[in-house]
């Protein structure tokens, strides 16, 4: 599927800014499958994935006349907004024990998932600085930021100690800063 | 406080935008970073940096609900209601014609006396002459006084809507099941589009109310307001 194009966002929202209900509504057309595709992973369950989506929209709609686009594309700020949401949720009791249901299939499709993105043609720093990673580190990183897991709930699911995780994201993470920095 | 050394800055932003930095220390760095430009900066790094692996992820569309709620919350924030489909108004509006026909048969203005604040409009909502209600809408305040009790069983609730001029009815909330005095707070435009609307209207919805956001049950009376 084809990304919104940042340069049409940047209107929308500054649109909005102004109390633009349609562009508004063109903003959230042009942009929620990707917000909701970011929710649905951390949040699992579908009821509160579409609860924080519209919280995130509301966040969106207040503050479009912040957004700075020296700062970040408009579909990386609107991103991190809903992904922020999403990751101070977990913090709810109820919501953590969601965590069990991340089962092997999700994370499998995650596996893919990074071998895809890894398999790309277009260019990209990041993918070029991932596939320098070993490649269980990258898959933590991955399934950590992908599914929002903590140290925690990463050993629990490659059922590694702690210790091990916590080392492998620490150095899959430093790599991958020495690489994009070099590049 | 001693401000963060470049290296722990990054290393935290880092965290925080993976996700993995959790409870009280999240907290505490989400405070921080309104305060301190350098870990403002390392978050707007990290973010960007990483943002492809999210772009990376397949698009899932949300349901229509979600957007119909972001509205409703949004510019319409009266009672909480539920998001609804703007396609179910079409066969409302033949339901409300009909019963319309049928309860304008009851409705009459009476002066009743005034339950409190200086009220502008009013209105009788009859179902039948043993269940109505009487809706007074003050400055601030529309009151639903229970004239007669309407027994609903334990599967439904009563809905009260407003007819706008123009648009879909938009959920005022609730008849308390109890049937005591209802009373909901009015925004200014709302209270506006109320002295312009068609009137209110009340139907009959599953329990909680209506799980569209526009009526989808029988409407059991509608009647146009009026000043008094």
């Amino acid at each position: 599927m084809k990304r919104p194009d940042p340069e049409h966002l940047m209107t929308l929202l500054s649109q909005c800014a102004l109390g633009d209900r349609n562009a508004f509504e063109s903003l959230y057309r042009h942009t929620a499958p990707n917000l909701f595709a970011v929710l649905t992973r951390i949040l699992k369950r579908k009821d509160w994935a579409e609860e924080a989506l519209q919280d995130a929209y509301i966040i969106i709609w207040r503050q479009a006349g912040r957004y700075q686009p020296a700062l970040a594309a408009p579909l990386t700020w609107m991103t991190h907004i809903a992904r922020n949401l999403a990751i101070d949720q977990l913090r709810r009791p109820h919501i953590d024990e969601s965590h069990s249901d991340l089962d092997m299939d999700s994370l499998s499709d995650s596996t893919q998932l990074l071998e895809s993105f890894l398999a790309r043609e277009e260019e990209g720093r990041l993918r070029d600085c991932l596939n320098q990673v070993d490649p269980k580190q990258r898959q933590t990183i991955a399934l950590a930021f992908w599914h929002g897991l903590s140290h925690g709930e990463v050993a629990l699911h490659l059922d590694l100690p702690l210790g091990t995780v916590k080392t492998w994201l620490r150095r899959g993470l430093a790599r991958l800063k020495s690489c994009l920095e070099a590049s | 406080m001693k401000p963060f050394s470049h290296e722990l800055a990054d290393a935290l932003a880092q965290r925080y935008v993976m996700g993995t930095l959790r409870g009280m220390a999240r907290q505490r760095f989400t405070t921080l970073i309104r305060y301190q430009p350098l870990l403002r900066q390392r978050v707007q790094y990290w973010q960007n940096l990483t943002m492809p692996l999210l772009e990376a992820l397949p698009p899932r569309p949300p349901r229509e609900q979600v957007w119909h709620g972001v509205q409703q919350r949004l510019f319409n924030p009266v009672v909480q209601t539920r998001p609804g489909l703007f396609l179910r108004w079409k066969p409302f509006l033949a339901g409300a014609l009909m019963t319309a026909l049928a309860s304008v048969l009851f409705i009459t203005v009476h002066p009743f006396p005034s339950p409190s604040a200086p009220q502008n409009y009013g209105a009788l909502l009859a179902i039948n002459p043993s269940a109505s209600w009487w809706i007074g809408i003050s400055q601030d305040h529309l009151n639903l006084h229970p004239i007669t009790p309407y027994p609903v069983d334990d599967q439904h609730d009563l809905q009260l809507w407003l007819l706008p001029a123009h648009g879909t009815p938009i959920s005022l909330g609730l008849v308390n099941r109890q049937d005591t005095h209802l009373s909901l707070p009015l925004s200014k435009p709302l209270r506006e589009s109320l002295a312009q609307s068609n009137g209110v209207a009340l139907s009959l919805e599953p329990r909680g109310g209506s799980p569209t956001g526009l009526p989808t049950g029988p409407i059991l009376t509608h009647t146009k307001i009026f000043p008094i």
